[in-house]
């Protein structure tokens, strides 16, 4: 990294004899990135940026901020720092003053990742080869459809200095390969995203991802080739089993966002009168949902953008709620533990409470073990183990609700829609497939219906939108059994 | 951007080059809750640098590479790192022949360059008086995000090519507890009290989505289900502008075929017709050239129903061998629906007055999840307002389905709400309560 401590020790000093006190967010990005559309490049990128984010803070605790995209000119630095404190001034007069930020004590840290092969070094040559391999295969497996193959690789480092003497440096290092299939002709037409996720060049050479990524796109291809001739589905209320992508998506959206601290400023049904809603029942006792992502996970961000360490959120415990994903600004406020769950996309960014890797899982006395993959085998296998645990006795016709197209949920009422790639109906000895369907409902009412979860906890990879700002996040859910419920329409 | 051009001239691999250099400087705040300027939405002031750069080498390489302020402090790095991913593109070798414009149509406001930099009170004013509009209807929750900001972009070439202009924005974007929401962009700096009527009549509505009722099912067979002209404008962007761009149509993954363009295939009622004029004075979306220094001109997209040529860069225009568009479809304020001549747009306050039966729908929920292509659809919208001879009797849970390609061949009537510059439409298609 090459930010000059100097430079950023002396704008905290400037600031200090105002009488300003200093948040400052360093970032270097380098990216790369290339795509091929049915067998020709298409776009190739390598991107290096630098910046720096201020945050002055006036004793009163009124704020301001501004950023420049340097971290070594030390005039625009200068530069911004007034602009900053200029913004905090007409803050004084006007809005809400922010002093928890006084509060934190300082941190010295230093976490250092490692590239899994640099993929910076690597030449054009040999990445155009390596991504062709792949992309040809899937062009030789299904030549009547488009296909569009992309990888990229990231290499971040933050650095986040305040007035209190801390100085915190973290890198994020990710990569990803993916997939976009458009198949079918007219009314037809369906599309299939997938994608594998890792931590360098190595995962061009990751037979092990490649090769499941190709499984998951076969088991998804027979599916909606069976598209044209698929009934319609009734809309209705029916018991419902949605895959670990959909699962996830399910708790990223309906409690993860819900569960974002700065709800303070408007209503969550997580709240109630702004306070977290601790102990309120929201699932059955053996349902958990929580946030947290190790080293090796794809939305990994160990420290906020306020310099506060990042710990396990646990949203629903037991069935209740428990804690939020909450940030210095909004903790006390909501009376929730502080998770340092504020995020920002880049250094010109104010940090807000985001989502890492929200997860949703069911106690062991309601998880049936399954002894395959349930992303990529064969339905009648997941039939089978219906049938076997007696499940259509209760449930005669269950809907399977297969890949995700994302969903959206209105996080002050709860209201959701989600959207299936490809569905079932699933009985004793019929399987009958059925065009897509979407799932909509009241958030905390559907969490109730989880009755029973299949199999291991599987990571779905993905960007999560807010405040204008993208940062990257994952969902890690089991194949769940959701019980027909009044306030979730299946259409 | 002196410097990057002499490396770039002096560089014996180098062919020919485009430079596109964007300088921002912008200030945006907002409010949340009841707090303007809180912690999640204070005075951000920003300065940066951006663009891109397009090489294309004398072994007939290209190289497009986007560009941060670090690369004018060290082009030969910059230039190191292009040739580093450079690649086989038989349509990407296009440069712009020079030209000039005489007569530049002006983007730009003195008023906004101001309070960048010295009225940041007038956007403090601007907000309070958003905070009196809204609770003079009823809104206890306020969330506002005021924006402005100045661009200066140079578009420069090896052929010669020398542009430059500059641009301002000013937006302000409102949202009512997730059930309604409004955008207003124009080049110069806006006063909300002019929008305060037309906002009154949008606060009764929102005020009807706290009375929640229940109804059987509904009396009429057809029902007019009347989509606000922010919603319409997301399903237009999402399912006709998404299949309307050239990289999706040239890649075979589009609702439309290039074949349709050229026989002009008629896929539309005749009254749909898509046009855009980025040369409309002090207009957001409004240029005198596109980033890759394209001439901006009028462009018919869809005429009475007929296709008539996607959104297309130089690359892609090769590709189909048809001509580059210039202006995108991501600006509403440029873009026309329709023959002005062919309808009437109504009020929709005159509009409800006169529907015996129909559904409000201010939002809708996923609209991502949708199949863009097949223009299938099925949307939840849980603050929807049941209209009954007339008066907006309260709100339901509704879904909308159908396909949006078919809607569009049937009879639309539109509607304004005075805020938005594109009207909503109103329109018959499957609905249930949910």
């Amino acid at each position: 990294m090459s930010i000059n401590k100097n430079i950023y020790e002396k704008l905290i000093k400037c600031a200090d004899q105002k009488g300003v006190y200093l948040v400052i967010r360093c970032q270097e990005n380098k990216s790369r990135f290339l795509n091929c559309k049915n067998k020709k490049i298409d776009e190739s990128s390598l991107v290096e940026s630098k910046g720096t984010g201020i945050q002055a803070f006036q004793k009163t605790g009124h704020m301001g901020f501004s950023s420049v995209d340097t971290v070594s000119n030390e005039d625009r630095l200068f530069e911004c720092l007034d602009q900053a404190i200029s913004s905090s001034d007409v803050a004084k007069n006007n809005f809400e003053p922010v002093k928890e930020i006084f509060n934190l004590k300082p941190v010295q840290d230093k976490i250092v990742d490692k590239l899994e092969g640099n993929p910076f070094k690597v030449s054009q040559s040999k990445l155009q080869k390596d991504l062709f391999k792949i992309h040809n295969d899937f062009i030789s497996k299904y030549p009547n459809e488009s296909i569009s193959n992309s990888v990229a690789f990231n290499d971040t480092n933050w650095r986040v200095f305040r007035s209190d003497k801390t100085d915190i440096r973290f890198e994020l290092i990710y990569s990803f390969l993916n997939i976009y299939m458009h198949t079918g002709r007219d009314s037809e037409v369906n599309q299939i995203y997938e994608n594998i996720h890792g931590k360098g060049y190595n995962l061009l050479h990751d037979e092990k991802k490649v090769r499941r990524l190709k499984r998951r796109i076969r088991f998804m291809y027979n599916l909606i080739k069976r598209y044209s001739k698929a009934d319609r589905l009734k809309g209705g209320k029916y018991p419902l089993l949605i895959d670990s992508e959909i699962a996830g998506v399910f708790v990223h959206e309906a409690f993860g966002h819900t569960a974002e601290s700065d709800n303070f400023y408007s209503d969550s049904p997580l709240l109630k009168n702004g306070q977290i809603d601790k102990g309120k029942k929201v699932a059955n006792s053996y349902v958990n949902v929580f946030d947290y992502a190790g080293k090796e996970d794809f939305a990994y961000f160990p420290y906020s953008g306020y310099g506060v360490k990042r710990t396990k959120a646990e949203i629903v415990k037991n069935g209740k709620v428990y804690n939020l994903l909450s940030d210095v600004i909004t903790a006390k406020k909501t009376s929730s533990d502080l998770t340092g769950a504020s995020r920002m996309e880049s250094y010109s960014d104010i940090p807000v409470p985001r989502m890492s890797s929200t997860q949703i899982e069911l106690d062991n006395r309601h998880t049936i073990k399954l002894g395959f993959n349930h992303l990529i085998t064969d339905i009648k296998m997941i039939q089978k183990v219906l049938r076997d645990k007696g499940i259509f006795k209760k449930y005669p016709e269950i809907i399977y609700l297969i890949g995700s197209r994302g969903g959206q949920v209105d996080q002050q009422k709860g209201n959701f829609q989600f959207g299936s790639i490809a569905s079932v109906k699933l009985e004793e000895d019929k399987i009958t497939y059925l065009k897509p369907l979407i799932f909509s409902g009241v958030t905390l009412e559907a969490l109730r219906s989880a009755e029973l979860a299949f199999g291991k906890k599987y990571t779905s990879i993905g960007v999560c939108g807010k405040s204008g700002q993208s940062v990257n996040v994952s969902k890690k859910a089991p194949l769940i059994l959701l019980s027909p419920n009044k306030f979730i329409t299946v259409s | 951007m002196k410097n990057v051009v002499n490396v770039l001239k002096k560089n014996t691999q180098v062919k020919d080059f485009l430079i596109n250099k964007i300088e921002t400087e912008k200030v945006d705040f907002g409010i949340n809750g009841k707090i303007i300027g809180g912690p999640y939405s204070p005075i951000e002031n920003a300065i940066n640098l951006s663009g891109s750069i397009k090489i294309l080498w004398k072994n007939d390489e290209i190289s497009t590479v986007n560009i941060t302020s670090n690369d004018f402090e060290d082009p030969k790095y910059l230039l190191n790192r292009a040739k580093l991913v450079s690649y086989k593109d038989e349509y990407g070798k296009e440069f712009v022949e020079p030209y000039n414009i005489r007569f530049p149509v002006k983007q730009f406001s003195r008023e906004v360059d101001k309070i960048i930099y010295k009225r940041k009170d007038y956007l403090v004013d601007q907000l309070k008086q958003t905070i009196q509009i809204e609770s003079r209807v009823g809104i206890k929750s306020h969330e506002a995000i005021l924006s402005s900001s100045k661009v200066k972009i140079k578009v420069y070439n090896s052929k010669g090519l020398t542009l430059e202009q500059k641009l301002t924005n000013y937006s302000e974007g409102i949202v009512w507890n997730n059930r309604f929401y409004f955008i207003l962009d124009s080049r110069q700096p806006l006063k909300i009290n002019e929008f305060k009527n037309n906002l009154k009549f949008q606060g009764q509505l929102y005020d009807s989505t706290n009375n929640i009722i229940k109804i059987g099912k509904f009396k009429t067979k057809n029902l007019k289900v009347i989509i606000s002209p922010e919603e319409t404008y997301e399903l237009f962007a999402f399912f006709i502008y998404a299949n309307l761009d050239g990289t999706k149509i040239a890649n075979n993954m589009s609702h439309f075929h290039k074949k349709d363009f050229i026989k002009r295939v008629k896929k539309f009622g005749s009254w749909f017709s898509l046009k855009t004029d980025p040369l409309k004075r002090l207009t957001p979306g409004g240029t005198n050239f596109s980033g890759e220094g394209v001439r901006a001109n009028t462009v018919t997209f869809i005429d009475k129903g007929k296709l008539i040529t996607p959104v297309l860069d130089l690359k892609n225009a090769k590709k189909l061998s048809m001509k580059p568009t210039t202006a995108s479809l991501n600006t509403p304020n440029i873009i026309e629906y329709f023959h002005k001549s062919d309808k009437d747009v109504k009020n929709t306050s005159v509009y409800i007055s006169n529907c015996e039966e129909g559904i409000y729908v201010p939002s809708i929920l996923g609209l991502h999840t949708q199949n863009f292509i097949t223009g299938d659809y099925s949307l939840s919208s849980p603050y929807s307002l049941y209209i009954k001879d007339g008066n907006v009797v309260g709100s339901v849970k509704t879904i909308i389905f159908g396909n949006f390609f078919d809607d569009l061949n049937k009879d639309v009537e539109f509607v304004s709400n005075g805020i938005f510059p594109l009207p909503g439409i109103s329109y018959s298609t499957g609905i249930t309560l949910e």
